[in-house]
């Protein structure tokens, strides 16, 4: 086995079982991690808070052990790929794919606005808040990913925008 | 002086407290990171408890001092819009104002909590720091 010395961009990857506790610890173990390697708070603040959004869910809705992120900093492009893969059941994965595509149409703001008088109307636990809030927040570009029952979300980031957004 | 007679809610990532408790305004400030798995069912009552204390003590301000919270994730937010449109769904005698502080230093906060007054933009207001 090699070690991969020749990057010298961020990478990281972690998997654990999916326990709630897990999250926070990720979020802000990420937090760091991005600052150090963007140089740039408001970029670590925010992709972890997408990364804790996305761990919630990968928790919330697994149907079997397992949960796996990872980040990749890309230097050259100053862009950044967040990764959260899972295990989940059909019914959800159907529901996943609707709510990507319908965040993904008009504008990050007016969705946003829609999902939360939307989610104060609900009374099930969940908000349905999460992936509005993390394209309002970063304008980043969501996409799924899922073959059979295993689901990956990728949320790319780019971070000359996130740097420069008031 | 009036006082809400709720307990501040204490955990052991979060602390919601009653920094002020007047006639005139009831302020909160909320410290620590708030990342419930089920919100509704854990600070949901909370919010409901001092809705229906404003209201029956006829307080006009509810403000939320959010300049020490780490993090809140979306399901928290619900909570927190919840809370508001019961407000804003009120009578209109019984409506109260909510006034939110948020920092620019921690980064979600701008963007997650600036597009609340448009809930109802004369009941709510934003305050960034
Ligand atoms: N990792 C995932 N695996 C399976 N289903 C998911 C996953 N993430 C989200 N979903 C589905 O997409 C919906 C929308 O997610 P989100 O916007 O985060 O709202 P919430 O978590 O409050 O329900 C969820 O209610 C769930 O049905
Ligand atoms: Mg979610």
């Amino acid at each position: 086995m090699k070690l991969q010395k020749s990057l010298n961009s961020g990478f990281v990857e972690l998997i654990f079982g999916p326990r709630w506790t897990y999250i926070a610890a990720v979020r802000n173990f990420l937090q760091k991690f991005l600052f150090v390697t963007l140089e740039d708070v408001k970029s670590a603040d925010l992709i972890s808070m997408a990364a804790s959004e996305l761990l919630e869910n990968a928790i919330k809705y697994a149907s079997e052990e397992g949960t796996k992120i990872s980040v990749k900093h890309f230097k050259e492009d100053d862009t950044l790929d967040l990764a959260v893969e899972n295990y989940s059941f059909s019914d959800n994965i159907k529901i996943l794919k609707e709510e990507i595509e319908k965040v993904n149409i008009g504008s990050p703001e007016e969705m946003y606005l829609f999902k939360m008088q939307e989610a104060a109307l609900r009374t099930d636990g969940g908000s349905q808040l999460g992936f509005a809030r993390i394209r309002y927040e970063t304008c980043a570009n969501i996409k799924l990913d899922a073959t059979s029952d295993l689901v990956k979300i990728v949320v790319s980031f780019d971070l000359t925008k996130i740097r420069g957004r008031k | 002086m009036t006082t809400l007679d709720i307990k501040n809610f204490i955990t052991d990532k979060v602390k919601i407290e009653f920094i002020e408790e007047t006639i005139e305004k009831v302020k909160l400030d909320f410290i620590g990171e708030l990342d419930f798995e089920n919100p509704e069912s854990v600070v949901f009552p909370f919010f409901n408890e001092i809705h229906n204390k404003v209201i029956s003590n006829k307080v006009k301000c509810v403000e939320v001092d959010f300049t020490k919270l780490e993090f809140l994730n979306s399901s928290g937010l619900k909570t927190l819009i919840k809370w508001i449109k019961t407000d804003i769904t009120l009578p209109e005698d019984n409506r109260y104002k909510f006034k939110i502080i948020a920092t620019s230093k921690i980064h979600w906060q701008e963007n997650a909590l600036k597009v609340l007054p448009m809930l109802s933009p004369l009941l709510i207001e934003i305050k960034i720091i």
